[in-house]
């Protein structure tokens, strides 16, 4: 299935559209699209921390979401870098 | 009427306001008020900033404000009243990037409350900031992480005071 997936903070420069669209196996997991997130970084964005990633959160409008979560249906999914707010 | 006030400020439209601010915590039973406001200011780590541009995921920005005046009634009674805006977009040296008043009967809870609020806007919401610097290079500001695992260890241990 395809997942798109929002982009805030750093990773706006990996997309300037400000979201990707991955595919990733039904049912699959957060920590799924984690990988798949950053199996398509590697290959589009090759200059882009790697390291980020794994200090990133998912999150849906109204929660952050753990890597073993199922992937909610048709929700608005977004890649949350280190937060630095105020 | 509502005892909470939470927004984010789209600063080509309009700007943020601390007597506003003020305004809305003011209430009879109030006898306390304090107020946080956090502008950009000129220079960091050694570099010096021409501006500031702020980007949120919204819709989980005002669920956590929502979440935070919670606990913070929680902890400090249910007579607080609490307002917090932050700006979203691009900022110039001195503009305001955050407004939080909290207005409680007494002042140990107000001073309490506000401290509750800027630090969970710190920490916990989904906003970063891009600092752009006078050689013409910018970069995103470095953070605390929002991982379920880390996050919630910072939670159990209260927020470090950056």
């Amino acid at each position: 299935m395809k997942v798109d997936v929002q982009l805030y903070g750093a990773f706006r420069q990996c997309d300037t559209s400000g979201h990707l669209q991955l595919e990733v196996p039904e049912a699959c997991t957060v920590g799924g699209l984690r990988q798949a997130l950053a199996l398509h970084l590697s290959q589009h964005c090759p200059d882009f921390h790697s390291g980020l990633l794994q200090h990133s959160a998912f999150a849906d409008a109204t929660q952050i979401l753990n890597d073993t979560q199922q992937l909610p249906s048709h929700a608005q999914l977004a890649i949350l870098p280190p937060v630095s707010g105020g | 009427m509502s005892r909470t006030f939470y927004a984010v400020a789209d600063v080509e439209h309009e700007k943020l306001d601390p007597m506003a601010a003020i305004e809305f915590v003011s209430d009879p039973h109030c006898g306390g008020i304090t107020s946080f406001v956090g502008r950009v200011r000129a220079h960091n780590q050694g570099r010096i900033v021409t501006g500031i541009c702020y980007d949120l995921f919204e819709p989980l920005v005002l669920q956590v404000f929502h979440e935070l005046g919670q606990r913070a009634m929680a902890e400090f009674g249910t007579d607080l009243r609490l307002y917090i805006v932050h700006a979203k977009g691009y900022l110039n040296v001195g503009d305001l990037a955050v407004v939080v008043a909290a207005g409680t009967p007494h002042r140990d809870a107000a001073f309490g409350a506000c401290r509750m609020a800027i630090e969970a806007v710190k920490h916990d919401a989904p906003i970063w900031k891009q600092e752009h610097y006078e050689d013409g290079h910018s970069a995103w500001s470095e953070g605390c992480s929002l991982c379920p695992a880390t996050h919630r260890k910072r939670l159990d241990r209260g927020h470090d005071q950056a």
